[in-house]
């Protein structure tokens, strides 16, 4: 049996460590109320926005570069990951749903050059781990990200797309279903088309059918007040939601997901730290007897 | 009567969600008024005055920027952010336009930042217009009796 010193050296260190993990849990706690909050918040605004582009994309084909298909020769991919790790499974299911979609993309398009762009430190390294080339890394929007701060990846995506430089634009981020489950997805932002919205449909499943109901006509809309300034102001916005909402779904996955984490670990160290008190009381015990032993012992010689 | 349903949506909430007799909107373009049966329009929209009238009542709300879609049996409006006229603070209003305007001196060489203490601007004075004419209404309302 370990000494009762090494018992005890055992002790405290678990007990710093669980000192540790309820504090992170904690924190998590807080953080994950206000963002689970805004992204709730969003979702009603973010699926009307998409089902506007797509009843738009409908019957207006060619309004938008971005509602038509094209031949595919750069794809642009996205890595939405938290910063840091410590959020249980949420970032390995995130490797493992890139890791699909990549092998997805090279399948459906053989031809085509794959460009990564990751926000989000784990999903960085993950990818260089991978040896994919990363062309730009931008930090995980993870405390109450404002519209504004993902302009540089939502420039970079949508103007890349316009411009030419990227025919398909797809995002891989996680989808907070609730405390317990974050759905790993990955979404065509680019072109936008039905078929992407269906797939969407399915992933997201009851979600949005609560806020939405998807019709089947074709609407023809007037334009309000041109054609252009539609193209110009509106389609980009909406599009850029999307993005918004990813990044918000995102960040409720990983700190509800590292809450979990860190509640399962402090639960874990409080199992430990009592069955380690109990073996040290016994060790403490079982010393206390051979030392009254041994003095009865050696009184019983005495006399 | 006929009716047509609206939902006015934020990124913070749906604030409105029912059958209404008619709305104005501030499209870029000027007002409209969309009755039931109205064809299907997709409109920008620039910060102003929003008016329903359901139940023989008009109601009155502050929008900012944002997009309404009608698709001839709902309208969405789609907007940056909204208030019900009643909600509105006037004295936080007015703060926010002085603010912005001192922002707007101060921001004057950066373009970016000049540009969004404008729509700040314009944002706050949308909404102190509002609620004057509002409260003008009310009074009116008050002598008439």
């Amino acid at each position: 049996m370990a000494s009762g010193k090494d018992i005890k050296r055992k002790i405290k260190s678990i007990t710093s460590t669980r000192q540790i993990t309820k504090a992170m849990e904690l924190v998590a706690t807080s953080k994950m109320k206000k963002a689970v909050d805004n992204a709730v918040k969003l979702r009603a605004y973010g699926y009307m926005s998409l089902n506007i582009l797509s009843k738009l994309s409908k019957k207006h084909q060619n309004l938008h570069k971005f509602f038509q298909t094209r031949e595919v020769e750069n794809i642009l991919l996205v890595l939405f990951t938290p910063d840091k790790g410590l959020c249980g499974g949420l970032n390995t299911n995130l490797y493992k749903k890139a890791i699909q979609t990549i092998e997805k993309l090279e399948k459906e398009n053989p031809k085509a050059k794959i460009h990564y762009v990751a926000s989000g430190k784990k999903g960085a390294d993950f990818l260089h781990r991978t040896g994919k080339d990363v062309e730009f890394v931008y930090p995980a929007y993870t405390n109450n990200p404002t519209f504004t701060d993902i302009f540089p990846v939502s420039k970079e995506a949508l103007k890349g797309f316009e411009e030419g430089k990227y025919d398909k634009v797809v995002v891989v981020f996680s989808d907070f279903v609730s405390t317990l489950v974050q759905k790993p997805v990955a979404k065509t932002l680019l072109p936008f088309s039905l078929d992407v919205f269906e797939e969407m449909l399915e992933e997201l499943g009851s979600k949005f059918s609560e806020v939405v109901k998807p019709t089947e006509k074709e609407i023809d809309y007037k334009l309000e007040p041109s054609p252009k300034y539609i193209i110009d102001n509106i389609v980009p916005q909406l599009t850029e939601m999307q993005l918004y909402q990813a990044v918000l779904e995102t960040t409720a996955s990983e700190h509800s997901s590292r809450m979990v984490a860190m509640q399962n670990a402090t639960g874990a160290a409080d199992d430990l730290l009592e069955d380690l008190i109990l073996t040290y009381n016994q060790a403490r015990q079982a010393s206390i007897t051979a030392e009254i032993a041994e003095i009865s012992a050696g009184s019983a010689v005495i006399n | 009567m006929k009716t047509i349903h609206l939902k006015i949506v934020t990124p913070d909430s749906i604030l409105l969600d029912k059958e209404v007799e008619s709305v104005s909107i501030p499209t870029v373009e000027g007002e409209i008024t969309v009755l039931p049966m109205h064809i299907p329009i997709l409109a920008g929209m620039k910060p102003g005055e929003l008016r329903i009238k359901a139940d023989k009542k008009e109601e009155y709300f502050s929008v900012m920027r944002g997009v309404a879609e009608v698709d001839g049996e709902t309208i969405t409006i789609l907007t940056d952010a909204a208030e019900h006229a009643d909600d509105i603070d006037e004295e936080r209003a007015d703060a926010a336009a002085k603010a912005a305007k001192e922002l707007m001196a101060k921001k004057r060489s950066s373009e970016e930042g000049y540009t969004e203490a404008m729509a700040e601007l314009e944002r706050s004075l949308s909404r102190i217009k509002i609620i004057r004419k509002r409260r003008r209404g009310s009074k009116v309302r008050i002598d008439s009796n």
